[in-house]
């Protein structure tokens, strides 16, 4: 079983994202089963996951980071146990720190064959992210293997290039992707490079 | 397993100001979530139920702006009308036209309003009134909030 997570910051467009990674591992023959994490007592995104034909165990109520890391880990070994899909992919809240979720999947769920983590940009608001929450967005950058920069179609050429660099100096060695996954621009190169 | 520390969801010390202390920290979210009983006397049409969900945006966007929002996480959410559809709709910006999708047709009696915000820089004890103020002002309907769904407090 494989795991890869696809974190960044609220409204980044995670699960448009997840999508389109998930349909792409499906055509190529892969199962999969997917894991979302909503901070809140009452959940949205599991649903509308599940209507596009996806099994989906949902968390709610706490991070999967930090206060539902025992239901992460229980709900990994459950799915692994039920389903033993190819693929599982998490998608946490838009608050977690992914690399708190990849050191608990990788000490607590053996036998893993890839881990890896996605990590979605929001371009447009990624200044005032940083103006108000660079703590957490940089630490979402930290351990990504990939970077989609999202929503590129809806800042200008300067912009994008100022947040190109900055995430750049902020992701180490990951693979950044500039994308927009509502055009559909920059997707295949993205769905080719992840995971 | 222990808890993890530094993304801040979990803190809400104000470090060095405790007189200070009911003043939101401008990086610290609230979140609210809940699911609500919403009941329409008399029934609304469909368009009517899409306009209330566009005005509840622009009734939240005031009154989180006032309440000091230095910035939306997320305002997403979902009113599915039994028989009539359902609208899905979500914003990142505050005053901004929400994102809707899906559709609703006909007249509706009553519907289920799913809703999950997380702001910064406002306070988590005041953000459920904020929702239930914004919400009740924009569907003059009678709604039914579920007591206790503040999380991360």
């Amino acid at each position: 079983m494989n795991v890869l997570c696809i974190a960044g910051f609220l409204g980044s467009g995670k699960t448009t994202i997840l999508l389109e990674v998930a349909r792409a591992l499906a055509g190529e023959g892969s199962s999969l089963a997917v894991i979302e994490n909503e901070i809140g007592e009452v959940g949205i995104d599991g649903g509308y996951v599940r209507e596009q034909g996806l099994p989906v165990r949902e968390l709610f109520g706490g991070c999967i980071c930090c206060t539902l890391q025992v239901g992460l880990v229980e709900t990994l070994l459950s799915v692994r146990d039920s389903y033993d899909p190819d693929w599982v992919i998490i998608e946490p809240t838009g608050l977690a720190a992914p690399a708190d979720i990849l050191g608990l999947v990788v000490d607590h769920v053996p036998d893993l064959d890839i881990v890896r983590v996605l990590t979605v940009v929001d371009a447009p608001r990624w200044p005032v992210l940083l103006e108000v929450v660079e703590p957490l967005v940089t630490s979402q950058l930290q351990t990504a293997d990939a970077v989609a920069v999202n929503k590129v179609d809806e800042v200008d050429g300067e912009a994008l290039a100022a947040v190109l660099e900055s995430v750049r100096a902020l992701a180490g060695d990951a693979t950044i992707l500039p994308v927009s996954a509502a055009s559909g621009a920059g997707m295949q190169r993205l769905l080719k490079a992840v995971p | 397993m222990t808890q993890a520390a530094g993304h801040g969801h979990e803190d809400h010390e104000h470090g060095g100001h405790e007189h200070l202390s009911h003043v939101p920290d401008a990086a610290q979210p609230a979140v609210y979530a809940a699911r609500a009983a919403v009941a329409f006397e008399p029934p609304v049409h469909a368009d009517q139920l899409e306009s209330a969900v566009t005005g509840f945006f622009g009734e939240l966007s005031d009154g989180l702006a006032g309440a000091g929002c230095s910035l939306v996480g997320h305002i997403k959410g979902i009113v599915e009308a039994p028989g009539r559809g359902d609208l899905a709709f979500h914003a990142t910006t505050l005053g901004a036209r929400p994102a809707v999708t899906g559709g609703l047709a006909g007249m509706a009696t009553d519907a289920v309003l799913t809703i999950n915000v997380i702001v910064f820089g406002v306070d988590e004890q005041a953000l459920p009134a904020l929702v239930h103020a914004a919400w009740s002002r924009a569907s003059g309907a009678t709604t039914t909030w579920p007591a206790g769904e503040a999380a991360c407090s």
